[in-house]
């Protein structure tokens, strides 16, 4: 397929024998399949909700067009390209989310998004890849130039994020970069006492979430009992699963989303199962898999740090992100309103991953030692 | 550069940690997967198809009714019954005309079928014809594709082995009316059958027992496809009666011919051993609906084959109210076991004469005397002292004219009249009325099932209940020891002294009653005798001197009545027999009561070892 010359030094040519060919194919893969559940689930609740559905449908179809793109773009750049980008974005994001306490749209019980004509953002989920890079390049720095307070620069950035997620509330978010910060920590070479540490707080935090916020409390219940409380969605889901069992009812036979709400979005992942069944699930969660374990191996013949530290946090919050949303479709974990990767509707979420994943593919491209600064 | 190398080994190896732990995290999720799809998936997917799964009620057995030594007397047998579904022919008549070729519908049959189509929405199955042959589920199973809409399936129908014998105690079924669906979805299941009358309707819920259900898999048109889940309904609950089917078929052949009835009781707890009314009916044809032909033939019968004589079949007492009168005017103190009454043939009160029935008179006469020739103007004197009240209080105490507990829905209630309700009627009681109530005339009204509660109550002293039902799912009920039942509250002399009266009826010389004498050594049978005129004899006619009740016209003779009990000293059995206009008690009513206590000591039910609940026990295990 490539008409491309291992000889062709123009920039594409350059970017398609360095970029890892096998990573790009599965996150081209998961637009394709997103835009297969797209025209699956998203029919029916653009009729439930009222709207459009060419309209409906045409929005998202132009973002995964446009999440290609911006993966493709964004894997182009050099690591120091990223870099920018990601300090850039990452104030911006900073600022949109700030703003949303402000002038947010509160949509069932949070203020994460803002209004923008014709759609509404979530700034937050474009600080996921962000934050991860920025962390990366302080840790990183903090090694380099032992005067650099890098760490501590990172642990305050952390720290107004944190506040940030938390005032929203989004605290399934606010797990996510919790959890990609602490990677990087551990991938960087963190003492273990503290890598106790922090997992102890990791765990103090959860409770405290539990304790404090009415809605964490309610979903944790509803999963530790499924009886007490209404747990309809994950009924719902979990009938759909068993609905398509090995090979699925067929394309557009589902009936989960006629009935969960949520179905183009949080639990697209019961509608792709009932819909295809688990041969093809078990094949979007080996995609999911490959991305992850593949973005890690590559790091093992990786040796300048901000690198590693960088593409362990995307992977980490690409990974855990798909993870918290195939579990809580799957009952293994409580319901967490979050979205897969490029299977859920959602502009700015596929835009988000699109950036992180290009972002990924940027830094992991080949490249000659010492290339990188 | 070394300490660079050793720096980069924590990075590669903590990655690869963590690539190990994001491995296992996806592995978790697989394996739910795989648990939720494809090992659970099944129970999941039935739960997601509710609008392919119908769900349907199976009908349970209706519980057994047995007699108290383990016969059947209601069952269940096999039903094969063709039906038909409306929503699935697109012609309704066009199938019933081809099925009509196969199996011949009558007109009566199509006009119940079209009006059971028109009262069931179109998806519940209407029966078309029931109990089909081999033969006639052979040519409709051949002929299908001709028949859309009809399916022929098996349920179970009710089962009368002893027929006619005991069709008015156990009752029979009938198909439920719209008025009974209400409650019970099960219900509206074809072939369906709720209690109509006797037992079966008294205990209609227990014996109904509690429907099962059944998921089935159905395509478009509502075709099964299979069978996903069952679940079994619980069978009725068996109930075992206190009748004695070998007893109550001896009490029918005495019976005979006559419009007759006849209970007998066991004095000391109530159980009624037998319960016999003649005619009778069968009631099986209950079952699928009676048709119009044998419904006129029922009503228009003057002897009344549907009516339960014995326990809604309404008689004035005649000479058997006596021993109430004597114990109301015992208990009073309006008379003692030693008073006299004189008896010229007549009481003359104001302007009217009351007659006795020997136009001679009886002399005079105590309690004991005036029992045994059931001399009537003794008891006008009675009744004339004790009051009409106070005799209403004692006849309801001893179970006349008042509700016993007994589980037949039609039994009646009768009337011992106070001068309330005559007041409450309208008019004045009149001492005229009390007179003719000593004697069980006027507007008292009785039934013989009262009439043998009586009897028994009288017997024993204890205010014994007539009952049917002696277990339940084979647990013994309670009420079948005489210690359960309370003391009548009457002193024991004065039952004594009419006891005494009774044995006197009987046993002694002069009694009014001979023919009732036991033909047993050293068992001896108490009774009275009772004659109710159904018409009131005119002056003119007794004066004219040729009245004679049995030149009367069928209608218009008195009926004959007899209360026994026995043994004696030691009693045991009740005994009441009514023979619609059948004349004198003593000539046609004492010698049946005779012959039925003969039978029933002879065969002395009450001591047969063979409890129904062990039987019940031991049936479930093959012998």
């Amino acid at each position: 397929m490539p008409a491309l010359s291992r000889a062709d030094t123009s920039l594409l040519g350059r970017w398609w024998w360095t970029v890892d060919r096998w990573t790009l194919l599965a996150i081209a893969t998961l637009i394709g399949f997103g835009y297969v559940m797209m025209l699956a689930a998203s029919p029916a609740v653009a009729e439930r909700i009222g709207q459009s559905r060419d309209l409906f449908i045409l929005k998202q179809v132009v973002f995964l067009a446009a999440a290609g793109l911006l993966v493709v773009l964004v894997s182009l750049l050099s690591p120091r390209g990223v870099r920018r980008l990601a300090l850039a974005g990452c104030l911006a994001a900073l600022l949109l989310t700030a703003m949303t306490l402000v002038h947010g749209v509160e949509i069932k019980g949070a203020r994460r998004w803002i209004a923008l004509p014709g759609l509404s953002l979530q700034p937050s989920e474009f600080l996921k890849p962000c934050f991860a890079v920025v962390t990366a390049w302080l840790l990183a720095e903090a090694r380099r130039v032992p005067r650099f307070p890098g760490t501590l620069l990172a642990c305050g950035l952390y720290g107004v994020i944190a506040v940030l997620l938390k005032s929203q509330p989004d605290i399934g978010m606010l797990a996510v970069v919790t959890a990609v910060f602490f990677a990087q920590l551990f991938v960087g070479g963190l003492n273990l006492v503290l890598v106790g540490l922090a997992l102890a707080a990791f765990a103090s935090a959860g409770v405290g979430a539990y304790a404090l916020f009415a809605h964490v409390r309610s979903r944790v219940l509803r999963f530790v009992h499924p009886d007490t409380g209404d747990s309809y969605q994950v009924d719902k889901a979990l009938e759909a699963f068993g609905n398509g069992g090995l090979l699925g009812r067929g394309p557009g036979e589902g009936r989960v989303k006629d009935v969960l709400p949520d179905a183009h979005a949080d639990f697209v992942f019961a509608v792709a199962g009932e819909e295809f069944g688990m041969l093809l699930c078990t094949l979007l969660l080996g995609l999911f898999a490959f991305i992850v374990i593949r973005g890690l191996l590559l790091l093992l013949e990786e040796s300048d740090l901000f690198v590693v530290l960088a593409s362990a946090g995307l992977v980490t919050s690409f990974g855990l992100q798909a993870f918290v949303n195939m579990g809580s479709s799957l009952h293994l974990i409580p319901t967490k309103g979050m979205t897969l990767p490029f299977v859920s509707y959602g502009g700015s979420s596929v835009l988000a991953v699109a950036l992180g994943m290009g972002m990924l593919l940027a830094l992991t491209r080949k490249r000659h030692h010492g290339e990188v600064p | 550069m070394k300490r660079e190398t050793r720096r980069s080994g924590v990075f590669t190896r903590r990655a690869a940690l963590m690539a190990a732990g994001q491995v296992a995290a996806l592995g978790v999720l697989g394996a739910k997967l795989y648990q939720v799809q494809v090992v659970e998936g099944a129970r999941y997917a039935l739960l997601a198809k509710t609008n392919r799964v119908s769900a349907r009620l199976i009908a349970p057995p209706r519980g057994r009714i047995l007699d108290r030594f383990g016969t059947v007397l209601a069952g269940n047998k096999m039903n094969w019954r063709a039906l038909l579904i409306a929503e699935q022919t697109d012609d309704i008549q066009i199938t019933l005309n081809n099925f009509a070729q196969l199996v011949p519908l009558t007109d009566y049959e199509r006009g119940r079928i079209d009006r059971e189509l028109r009262r069931h929405r179109r998806f519940i199955p209407v029966t078309v014809r029931e109990f089909l042959t081999w033969e006639d589920m052979a040519r409709i199973e051949v002929n299908a594709p001709d028949l859309p809409g009809i399916l022929v399936d098996v349920g179970q129908t009710r089962l009368y082995p002893e027929g006619e014998k005991l069709a008015h105690v156990v009752g029979y079924v009938a198909p439920p009316s719209e008025a009974d669906m209400g409650d019970d979805p099960m219900l509206s299941l074809p072939g369906i059958r709720v209690g109509r009358a006797g037992i079966e309707k008294y205990h209609d819920l227990p014996l109904r027992g509690r429907a099962g259900a059944v998921q089935l898999e159905v395509n478009a048109v509502g075709r099964v496809i299979r069978e996903l889940d069952r679940q079994e309904g619980t069978p009725g609950v068996e109930i075992g009666t206190t009748i004695d089917t070998e007893l109550q078929q001896q009490v029918l052949a005495r019976l005979g011919d006559e419009s007759a009835s006849a209970v007998v009781l066991d004095a000391r707890n109530g159980e009624v051993l037998a319960m016999a009314t003649n005619p009778s009916f069968d009631p099986t044809l209950f079952n699928s609906g009676v048709s119009q032909a044998q419904w006129v033939e029922w009503t228009n019968n003057r002897r009344a084959p549907l009516i339960n004589k014995a326990a809604a079949g309404l008689y004035a007492p005649g000479s058997t109210f006596k021993m109430a009168v004597a114990l109301a005017g015992l208990d009073a103190r309006t008379l003692t076991t030693g008073d006299r009454i004189t008896c010229p043939g007549y009481l003359d009160l104001g302007d009217t004469r009351f007659h006795c029935w020997s136009k001679y008179g009886h002399g005079t006469l105590d309690l004991h005397g005036g029992l045994k020739h059931s001399c009537d103007v003794f008891f006008y004197e009675v009744a004339r002292r004790t009051g009409m009240d106070r005799i209403a209080v004692m006849a309801n105490r001893l179970g006349l004219g008042t509700e016993l507990e007994i589980e037949l829905p039609s039994a009646r209630k009768g009337l011992i009249p106070t001068r309330e309700w005559r007041i409450a009627q309208g008019h004045p009681w009149n001492i005229g009325d009390t007179i003719v109530s000593g004697i069980g005339q006027g507007y008292i009204e009785v039934t013989p099932l009262q009439l043998a509660t009586y009897c028994a109550r009288v017997a024993t002293g204890r205010v014994v209940q007539p009952h049917l039902t002696r277990t339940m799912a084979g647990v013994l009920q309670p009420g079948s020891r005489a210690e359960d039942w309370p003391a009548l509250g009457v002193a024991e002399r004065q039952l004594h002294a009419v006891r005494d009266g009774m044995y006197a009826v009987v046993n002694e010389a002069g009694g009014t009653a001979p023919h009732a004498r036991l033909p047993l050594a050293g068992v001896a049978l108490a009774g009275k005798t009772g004659s109710a005129q159904v018409r009131r004899v005119s002056r003119e006619l007794r004066e004219h001197g040729n009245f004679n009740s049995a030149k009367l016209p069928w209608e218009w003779r008195p009926h004959a009545l007899f209360v026994a009990f026995a043994p004696y000293d030691a009693p045991r059995y009740a005994v009441s027999v009514v023979v619609e206009h059948g004349n004198a008690g003593a000539d046609v009513a004492a010698p049946l009561a005779r012959d039925i206590m003969v039978d029933t000591l002879t065969r002395d039910p009450v001591n047969r070892q063979n409890p129904p609940g062990q039987r019940v026990a031991q049936g479930n295990t093959p012998a």
